[in-house]
């Protein structure tokens, strides 16, 4: 942990995307208790209008959401060359095996499964952001 | 009496008997035939004409295969019965024929066929009964039809029901877990400080909401692995892994909990326990179970012990303890779900699905699981494991768990 501030001179943002609010709201207090600073979309197609402003160093993405799942907006985001390489941590239910290839396609390689321990979600992004 | 008049009186009353009988057998609701070596229909009741919408004249002295419309036969312009050549193979034909020369019955072959009936709408499920009989020195077989659409329907709306009844639990618990995980969540950031300095009452407080959440996942947790254990629909991934190392993980995890009960826990692991094929997570979960039963039910300054050691092409894993014990009563019913072993003015914490969960998970594994308990001198569970892992168990067999239960 400690090792990832010191190598890192500015204070990351992280874009968390997740349409059940109690979820995100604990995300974010926890995210913001480790220094980082957290910004928080709602869905897919909220959370691409978000990046036209900020530019985050990690994103958290649901896969199911209403509006545009979190699979969707990932295709989007890999078409769109200020975005491709925006690193991007899923937060999936077990039973979404067939989307999880997808994505695994599109170039997201790390999951958490939920119901997920903070810790264990804290290890993938401190790994993801040192890569 | 005379003679004459015995005659006359016997005659009278094998007449009323024979017509009585007649009345009766055209009243019984299952249908009865006749029949003869060439499969001739000799006699027949009023429950066949009905189903089979032929009159009597239509019947008797035919076929009972074109009575029945034959069950290979499709559609009524193919040939005749017998005339075809899937003929030898009809179940109707050879199960009388293996009657009439074994002289046994055949006892309630079931068949799904509407081509029997009048109404090809229904979709009617009847069974066949076949028995040998002898009359006037000539050999029959009455042919009984049962009708066991009732009986079929029920049967499907009880699997019916069975499957909305797990999809309920199913889609109840998942829809608990999403607040229940919140609700823990928000207890862990108070808790860990993250909302600001907590004072020790405050404290102890979120301490035994957090407990109580933690219980009722654990408990929603087991429902929801028993109902996919059940149901079939748990996922195992059978890899080759150091069983040894497995055992020394669970071990460790369990530590915490020994220490907290001032409990000692003992590992003995024989050298030869090395690869095996199993699924470590389940065997962990399994391991990690019996260690905290045998934890929670020994009291303060008591042992626990995890052994394990190989016998032939099985490894045997131990967990034993020196607590309180199982009465020999509730011996054979520790496994059954949400079964709780009764302890007087102790109220020790638990779903009751703990076991027979573990014993699922054995018996996925090819495994098997047994008990041996003492009343205050303790308890021992031991699970055997082929090294090998299941080998291409037999799907659709139930393959039941072996228990051996003693003392």
């Amino acid at each position: 942990m400690l090792g990832l501030f010191k190598s890192k001179a500015k204070t990351s943002t992280i874009l968390v995307v997740d349409d059940e609010p109690d979820l995100v709201s604990t995300i974010k207090a926890r995210l913001e208790w480790n220094k980082f600073k957290v910004e928080t979309a709602s869905n897919g197609s909220l959370a691409l209008e978000k990046l036209e402003t900020i530019t985050p160093d990690l994103i958290l993405l649901d896969g199911n959401m209403p509006v545009m799942t979190g699979f969707q907006m990932l295709e989007k985001m890999r078409q769109d060359s200020r975005f491709k390489s925006i690193p991007v941590i899923m937060l999936t239910a077990v039973c979404e095996s067939d989307n999880i290839a997808m994505a695994g396609s599109l170039g997201v390689t790390e999951y958490v499964t939920k119901p997920f321990e903070y810790p264990q979600l804290l290890e993938k992004i401190t790994q993801t952001l040192e890569k | 009496m005379t003679d004459i008049q015995t005659n006359e009186k016997l005659n009278f009353i094998i007449k009323l008997k024979s017509k009585s009988l007649e009345v009766i057998f055209d009243a019984v609701p299952v249908g009865l035939m006749l029949v003869d070596e060439r499969f001739i229909v000799e006699r027949v009741n009023q429950f066949i004409q009905h189903r089979t919408g032929k009159s009597y004249q239509e019947i008797i002295n035919t076929s009972i295969c074109d009575v029945l419309n034959c069950i290979i036969k499709q559609n009524e312009e193919e040939s005749d019965c017998t005339q075809c050549t899937q003929c030898s193979q009809c179940a109707l034909k050879t199960n009388i024929l293996k009657v009439f020369q074994t002289l046994k019955p055949i006892e309630e072959i079931e068949f799904g066929n509407n081509n029997f009936f009048k109404d090809k709408s229904l979709n009617t499920w009847f069974s066949l009964t076949i028995k040998p009989v002898i009359v006037d020195e000539r050999k029959y077989v009455v042919v009984c039809l049962n009708d066991l659409t009732a009986r079929k329907n029920a049967e499907e709306k009880l699997a019916e029901s069975m499957k909305l009844k797990q999809q309920f639990i199913s889609t109840v618990s998942h829809e608990l877990r999403t607040p229940l995980t919140a609700i823990r969540e928000g207890l862990n950031i108070v808790l860990e400080g993250v909302a600001g300095k907590l004072k020790d009452r405050q404290r102890e407080f979120l301490q035994l909401s957090k407990r109580n959440v933690d219980r009722l996942s654990a408990l929603i947790n087991d429902v929801l692995d028993f109902q996919k254990l059940e149901s079939g629909r748990m996922n195992f991934n059978f890899t080759s892994a150091n069983l040894a190392e497995t055992i020394k993980d669970s071990a460790e995890t369990m530590k915490l909990m020994a220490k907290s009960h001032n409990v000692e826990l003992a590992v003995k692991i024989d050298s030869q326990v090395g690869m095996a094929v199993y699924d470590a997570n389940k065997i962990i979960q399994v391991l990690n179970n019996l260690l905290s039963n045998a934890i929670k039910f020994t009291p303060a300054e008591g042992k626990v012990m995890i052994s394990a050691n190989v016998i032939n092409d099985t490894v045997a894993i131990t967990v034993a303890d020196n607590g309180m014990g199982i009465p020999k009563e509730d011996l054979p019913k520790i496994f059954e779900r949400f079964y709780r072993v009764q302890r007087p003015g102790k109220e020790i914490p638990g779903t009751g699905l703990g076991l027979p969960i573990v014993a699922q998970i054995i018996d996925k594994h090819a495994g098997t699981i047994s008990v041996e308990s003492e009343l205050t001198k303790g308890t021992s569970f031991t699970i055997t494991l082929p090294l090998k892992g299941p080998q291409e168990m037999d799907k659709n067999k139930d393959e039941f768990l072996e228990r051996t239960i003693s003392k």
